[in-house]
C-alpha cells in the first residue's frame, strides 16, 4: 500500500498546476473554516458542482485540500475572537482564546497548526493501514451505543467545562438537546414544539444557533464593556509549532481518539475534538490550566478534529457509510466521478485509496505552509479596538447565518439565540455544552427510540459490553452531580436543601 | 482587545452585585418556560399512539426524550432557584426596589441599546434595503453608540466596510448575501 501511495505522490508532485490548485484550495479552505457560518460541508458541496467535469485526480485534490483546510481554519477565529469558525473548533476556543487574551495568539496558532498537521497525518496513516479492520469495529456500534456515546459526550462536556458550576453546564446541555428536538420527528413524522410555525418544521439549523450563541454575547458585551484593553500579541508561530514535541504522546492519543470517533458513522470531527479534549483533561497533570490557556487542551482538540478526517474516510471508502457531514457530501462527489465506495472498492478500483492517501499527504504539508498570510491578517485584526471590530463581526455573523441555508429565518434564529444566551452567559452558563447538545440531541433521540423499537426487553443490554460501560460512566457522573466529592462544589441535593452542603 | 464573553471564563458563582437575584430571576423564567415544555412533552409522550407498537408505548413516543430532558431541567432549575434564594436573592431584590431607578437602569442602557440596534439591523433593514446599505447604516450607528470613533471616521469606515463585504463576499466569493 505504501509503495502505491508514494508512486502516486511522485505523479502528483510532477504536476505543478495541480499543486498550485491545492495551494489555492487549502488557503480558501482555511478562510472558509475561519468564517463563522461557512462550513467545510458547505464548501465541499459547492465544490462538487464546480469541479464536475474536471479530471478526478484534480477534483479530489481540490476537495480534500478544502476539507483539511476548513477543519483547521475553524480554530483561527476560535483563538482570536472566541467564535469558532466551525463546530469542530468549539473545543479549541476553550483554551485557544485565553492564550490570545494573554498575548500568545501566535503561539496558539502555531500549536494548532502543528496539531492539525499531526492529526491529519495520523488519520491518514490509520486510513491506509487498518481501514477495513477498523470499519468492522465501527459497525459494532449499534443504535444503543450511538445514543449512549452521544449522551455521554454531552454530559461530560457540561461536567468538565464548568468544574465550579457543573449544574449550569448540564442545564446548558439539556437546553441544547431540547432545542435540537424542535421540528418534525423523523421517526414518526409528528411535529414537536413547532407551535404551528411552518418555519420551525425543519427545526433549528445548528450553524446559526452556534454563531448566535458564541458571537452575539461577544459582540454585545465587547461593545459595552467598561474596560477596553488592547492586548499586543507577542511571540512567533514557530514557538508553538516546536512546542508540540513536548506533547507527542498526547497528540498520538488524541489522534487515536479522533480517528476512532471519526470512524463511527455520524459522529464527525466535532465529537472527535471534544472526546480528545475531555480525555486530555481527565489525564492531565495540569488540570487547573484547562480553560485558562492550556497547550494540552488545544493540542488534543486540534489533533482530534483533524484526525477525524481520516477516520471519517475509512467507513466512507470501505463501507460507503460517511463518518461525518463533510464525508457525506464527499460521497456525492465520489459517485459523481464514477467511484463506487464500498467493500468492492479495493478490488474494482485498487488505485483509488493510494491516490487519496497521496493527496492527503500533500494536503498535510500544505497545511503547514498555506494560510500564513491568513493568520497574519487575523493577528493584525486583534490590534483593532474591540468597539470598532465588534460591529464588523456582527455584520459577518449575519452573512454567515444567512449563507448556510440562504434563509432570513436563520438570521433571526442566530440573533434570538444570541440574545437569550447573552443573559445566560452573564450568569455563567457555559456555551459549549449547549452547542454539543444541539449537535448530538437528534442522534441521541433517534437512536434511543430506535433501540426501544427493536428491543422491548432491557436484558439485551447484557449482551452489549460497550453499552454497559457507557451506562456505568453516565451513572457515575450523575452520582458525582448529586453528591460531589469532599471539597468540591455544592451538589444538587445540597442546593435543593435536601443535604448539608 | 477585550473578551468579556470568553467560553473559558472562570466558572464561579456570580457573587458580585446582584448575582443571586439575577440567578433566581433567570432560573425562574427558565423554570416557567420549561414547565410549558414539560406539559407539551407529556402530551407528546402519552397523548399519541402508534399502531403495532403498543408494547413499547411511551419509550418510542416523540415526547420521550423531551420528557426526560424537561424533568431533568425541572430538578436542576429548581436547585438553581432554591440555591439563589438561600444566597439572599430576596434581600437583594428588596435592596433593588429601594435604590434609585437611574442607578439601576444606567448600567443596562448601553447593552440594551446595542441589542436594539442589532435587532433593527436584522429585522428592520436586512431584506428591506440592499445589504451593503443595511450594513453601512448599522455599522455607523453601532460605532457612534459605542463611542468608538468620531462621526466622520465612523461614516467612512462603515461605508468602506459594507462595500468591501458586498464586493468580496457577494461578488468575488459568490456567497449569497441577504
Amino acid at each position: 500500500m505504501l509503495e502505491a501511495v508514494f508512486a502516486n505522490l511522485r505523479i502528483l508532485l510532477e504536476q505543478p498546476v495541480l499543486i498550485g490548485w491545492m495551494v489555492v484550495a487549502m488557503t480558501m479552505g482555511i478562510i472558509v473554516g475561519a468564517m463563522p457560518g461557512l462550513t467545510a460541508t458547505m464548501a465541499i458541496a459547492i465544490l462538487v458542482g464546480l469541479t464536475y467535469g474536471l479530471d478526478p485526480q484534480l477534483t479530489f485534490a481540490i476537495i480534500l485540500s478544502v476539507y483539511v483546510g476548513a477543519i483547521y481554519g475553524g480554530s483561527i477565529t476560535a483563538i482570536f475572537f472566541n467564535i469558532p469558525g466551525t463546530a469542530s473548533a468549539a473545543a479549541t476556543a476553550l483554551d485557544g482564546h485565553p492564550l490570545a487574551q494573554q498575548g500568545r495568539a501566535n503561539y496558539a496558532i502555531g500549536v494548532t497548526r502543528m496539531a492539525s498537521f499531526l492529526g491529519t497525518l495520523f488519520g491518514l496513516v490509520l486510513l491506509l493501514a487498518v481501514a477495513p479492520a477498523l470499519a468492522a469495529i465501527a459497525l459494532e456500534f449499534t443504535s444503543i451505543e450511538m445514543a449512549l456515546l452521544g449522551l455521554f459526550g454531552v454530559l461530560v462536556s457540561g461536567f468538565l467545562v464548568t468544574p465550579g458550576m457543573r449544574i449550569k453546564g448540564w442545564i446548558s446541555a439539556c437546553i441544547g438537546m431540547l432545542v435540537s428536538l424542535v421540528g418534525i420527528d423523523l421517526l414518526h413524522g409528528l411535529p414537536r414544539f413547532t407551535m404551528g410555525v411552518p418555519m420551525l418544521a425543519t427545526g433549528f439549523a445548528v450553524v446559526p444557533v452556534m454563531i448566535g450563541v458564541f458571537a452575539i454575547p461577544q459582540i454585545l458585551l465587547g461593545l459595552t464593556g467598561a474596560e477596553v484593553r488592547r492586548i499586543m500579541q507577542k511571540g512567533r508561530m514557530s514557538e508553538g509549532m516546536l512546542e508540540i514535541r513536548h506533547h507527542a504522546p498526547l497528540a498520538l492519543r488524541s489522534g487515536i481518539i479522533g480517528t476512532g470517533v471519526g470512524i463511527i458513522p455520524g459522529a464527525g470531527e466535532d465529537i472527535g475534538a471534544w472526546m480528545a479534549y475531555f480525555a486530555a483533561r481527565f489525564t492531565s497533570k495540569k488540570k487547573e490550566l484547562f480553560g485558562k490557556g492550556s497547550t494540552e487542551g488545544i493540542v488534543a482538540a486540534e489533533t482530534g478534529n483533524n484526525a477525524a478526517i481520516g477516520g471519517a474516510l475509512i467507513p466512507l471508502l470501505t463501507l460507503a457509510i460517511p463518518g461525518s457531514a463533510p464525508a457525506a457530501v464527499l460521497l456525492g462527489a465520489l459517485l459523481l466521478n464514477g467511484i463506487r465506495p464500498g467493500p468492492m472498492l479495493m478490488i474494482e478500483q485498487p488505485e483509488f485509496l493510494p491516490l487519496i492517501g497521496a493527496i492527503l499527504l500533500i494536503a498535510c504539508f500544505l497545511l503547514l505552509i498555506c494560510g500564513i498570510a491568513v493568520n497574519r491578517l487575523f493577528v493584525k485584526a486583534l490590534d483593532i479596538p474591540t468597539r470598532v471590530l465588534m460591529p464588523l463581526v456582527a455584520v459577518l455573523t449575519v452573512v454567515g447565518a444567512y449563507a448556510i441555508n440562504i434563509s432570513t429565518f436563520d438570521i433571526a434564529v442566530m440573533l434570538g439565540f444570541g440574545l437569550v444566551f447573552t443573559l445566560l452567559h452573564v450568569q455563567k452558563y457555559p456555551m459549549a455544552p449547549m452547542i454539543l447538545g444541539v449537535i448530538l440531541g437528534p442522534l441521541i433521540d433517534e437512536n434511543l427510540r430506535r433501540t426501544f423499537l427493536a428491543e422491548s426487553d432491557p436484558a439485551f443490554l447484557l449482551e452489549r459490553p460497550i453499552a454497559l460501560i457507557l451506562i456505568a460512566a453516565i451513572a457515575l457522573m450523575v452520582v458525582a452531580q448529586l453528591v460531589p466529592p469532599r471539597g468540591a462544589e455544592t451538589g444538587l441535593l445540597s442546593r435543593l436543601g435536601l443535604r448539608r452542603g | 482587545m477585550t473578551s468579556p464573553a470568553s467560553a473559558s471564563d472562570e466558572p464561579a458563582e456570580p457573587a458580585e452585585g446582584r448575582g443571586a437575584l439575577r440567578d433566581a430571576a433567570l432560573g425562574g423564567v427558565l423554570w416557567l418556560l420549561n414547565l410549558a415544555a414539560l406539559f407539551e412533552s407529556v402530551r407528546l409522550t402519552f397523548g399519541v399512539t402508534f399502531p403495532g407498537s403498543e408494547d413499547q408505548g411511551a419509550l418510542i413516543a416523540p415526547g420521550f426524550m423531551p420528557l426526560a430532558l424537561t424533568l431533568a431541567l425541572f430538578v436542576m432549575l429548581s436547585a438553581v432557584v432554591v440555591s439563589a434564594l438561600r444566597r439572599g436573592a430576596l434581600h437583594e431584590g428588596r435592596a433593588l426596589l429601594q435604590s434609585p431607578l437611574a442607578e439601576t437602569v444606567r448600567p443596562l442602557a448601553r447593552p440594551f441599546a446595542q441589542a436594539i440596534l442589532l435587532c433593527l439591523f436584522v429585522f428592520g433593514l436586512v431584506g428591506l434595503v440592499p445589504f451593503w446599505a443595511a450594513a453601512a447604516l448599522y455599522l455607523f450607528a453601532a460605532l457612534l453608540l459605542a463611542g468608538a470613533l468620531k462621526w466622520h471616521w465612523a461614516a467612512l469606515l462603515s461605508l468602506t466596510s459594507a462595500v468591501t463585504v458586498h464586493l468580496l463576499m457577494g461578488t468575488v466569493m459568490g456567497i449569497p448575501l441577504p
